[in-house]
């Protein structure tokens, strides 16, 4: 009597019956069906049972309630829940080695003397940490709670312990954020020459050695990028981009950026009705493959589809499955073909 | 670390992000259901405050387990029924704390000691969880006709769409509903007097 059981009659007819709103014609189909068997009989009383007991809830206005106030509260809660959640640095993944090295580097940094905010506050022999991420990404926790996840190649500095009034960590490379709240406290970073300071919570910051640019990327929060001067400070909401060029010392804020620069770090890729041209471009760049389209029409077929940690050959399956198209696979190189869009 | 399944990249594009940590899209999905939980909740609690809190308790309990979290139906009655869940556990240990204790808002008959039992509120509550789950315009339809008594002439006229779509919206509603409190089918009494009327102006 239940789940596929078809009563052989369109349930709107049978509340069209209940609520009195069928004509003369519709209640004899509804009688005539209600004489075939119990099991119909039975239905309408369960149908007629809930619409009851339904009008019985007493249904009241709504109140507004305001859910900043509220946000507030929980974001709080949720942050002083994850305090309590940092993974030591001992437990970092590092090879005895690379700790010697470290400590290396760290003296060595510091002799060649640079630009890092810090330096002269409290002079030489300050205690510094230095965090190397060699060919691999990186995860460390920070003194304070915070998570920093490094791409390869990439260096971190800080004062032992995040000592001081501000919390300054000094990039070079690439690295992604995830910031512990601390009003008292501001999150400050240097990197190649611009001044990020945060205001939220995570963000991905690009500033490879040699490149004239700076870029931020705000996945929630707040951060504000500073450059060579104060009035020349953009503040980034969540989604934001914003690129320094170090040359120019100007700002350029980009409100749609493309989520795909996080793939290093998240390894998901999005493509929402996008281009295959674009969708090669990014490919070529993150998994360091040629294409080689062999009809210019194939680049107007647009791609939806969403990849979470998948090679670059189950990619270039689905896609070809997707549109019906052969490709190739020598080494670096990719070929495609097949009918345009 | 997350590892998604099917299961999960077939929930919406918001369920996915929240599940990998993404807090505006988390916060985007405590400010659309936010109030709407919080009347919700008001029904089954003391007040205002804390209808509110357990609503917040339960987007905290959401964002701790969010990578275990499985959505079968609807995100919307996901949250309604962890909210209704919430309720009653505290209205049970309320009770448990102390029997004299009114902790459920009076929506009933005063006198009748019966109405403010667990069972009364388990199933008002679930009505009430089956009609917020609804999508929008079967929502309203529904509330249009049950609770303000409109023809479906009027309803169609006040939201501007067909006299079928209100019939059929109407029959998907109900069927829904039904599916929903199979349960408690047998708690519930036949309102016999409000369906002869309807009986007898009919012919």
């Amino acid at each position: 009597m239940e789940n596929g059981h078809s009563y052989h009659i369109d349930e709107a007819l049978l509340v069209k019956y209940l609520t009195g709103e069928t004509g003369t014609e519709e209640n004899d189909k509804v009688l005539k069906w209600l004489e075939e068997s119990d099991a119909n009989r039975e239905y309408l009383d369960s149908l007629q049972k809930v619409w009851g007991v339904a009008g019985n809830t007493g249904y009241e206005k709504p109140i507004l309630f305001n859910s900043n106030p509220a946000w507030e509260k929980l974001q709080q809660r949720i942050l002083g829940n994850e305090i309590t959640k940092v993974i030591p640095i001992s437990q970092a993944r590092k090879p005895a080695n690379l700790r010697i090295l470290l400590r290396v580097a760290a003296i060595l940094v510091l002799a060649v003397g640079s630009y890092w905010i810090f330096q002269t506050v409290n002079g030489p022999g300050q205690d510094l940490v230095a965090l190397n991420s060699g060919t691999e990404t990186q995860i460390n926790s920070l003194p304070d709670g915070s998570e920093i996840t490094m791409n390869a190649a990439s260096t971190i500095e800080y004062k032992k312990d995040l000592k001081g009034d501000k919390r300054e960590i000094a990039l070079k490379g690439e690295a992604y954020f995830k910031v512990q709240r601390d009003i008292d406290r501001p999150f400050v970073i240097e990197a190649g020459g611009a001044l990020i300071e945060v205001l939220g919570t995570e963000f991905n910051v690009k500033a490879i050695p040699g490149d004239s640019l700076v870029e931020v990327l705000v996945s929630s929060g707040k951060v504000k990028l500073t450059g060579s001067s104060e009035d020349q400070a953009v503040v980034l909401n969540a989604d934001e981009k914003g690129v320094l060029n170090l040359n120019t010392g100007r700002i350029v804020k980009i409100e749609t950026p493309d989520l795909n620069d996080l793939y290093w770090k998240r390894k998901i890729l999005v493509f929402r009705e996008t281009g295959m041209g674009t969708v090669i471009e990014t490919l070529e760049e993150i998994f360091g493959k040629k294409f080689i389209v062999e009809k210019p029409a194939l680049n107007k077929c647009k791609l939806t589809a969403t990849f979470i940690d998948e090679p670059i050959e189950s990619v270039i399956a689905i896609i070809a499955s997707t549109f019906n198209w052969t490709y190739e696979l020598n080494g670096d190189e990719i070929k495609m073909n097949g009918e345009g869009c | 670390m997350y590892e998604p399944s099917i299961q999960t990249l077939l929930e919406p594009l918001q369920i996915q992000k929240i599940k990998q940590g993404d807090s505006s899209a988390f916060e985007e999905l405590f400010h659309s259901y936010y109030s709407d939980l919080c009347n919700f909740a008001l029904k089954f609690s003391p007040d205002a405050s804390s209808a509110e809190e357990t609503v917040q308790e339960m987007f905290f309990k959401f964002w701790e387990k969010r990578n275990d979290i499985q959505i079968q139906s609807s995100v919307r009655s996901y949250l309604f029924g962890s909210v209704r869940n919430l309720c009653l556990n505290h209205i049970k240990h309320s009770k448990i704390k102390d029997r004299h204790s009114q902790y459920v808002r009076h929506t009933q008959n005063e006198q009748d000691e019966g109405a403010h039992s667990i069972e009364n509120v388990e199933l008002e509550s679930k009505i009430l969880e089956a009609i917020e789950s609804m999508p929008e315009e079967r929502r309203k339809i529904f509330r249009l006709s049950r609770f303000e008594h409109k023809k479906y002439r009027e309803i169609a006229h006040d939201l501007g769409i067909s006299i079928k779509t209100v019939e059929a919206q109407m029959g998907k509603a109900l069927k829904f509903m039904r599916t929903e409190l199979t349960d408690y089918l047998v708690w519930i009494v036949v309102f016999a007097v409000e369906f002869i009327d309807k009986f007898l102006s009919n012919g």
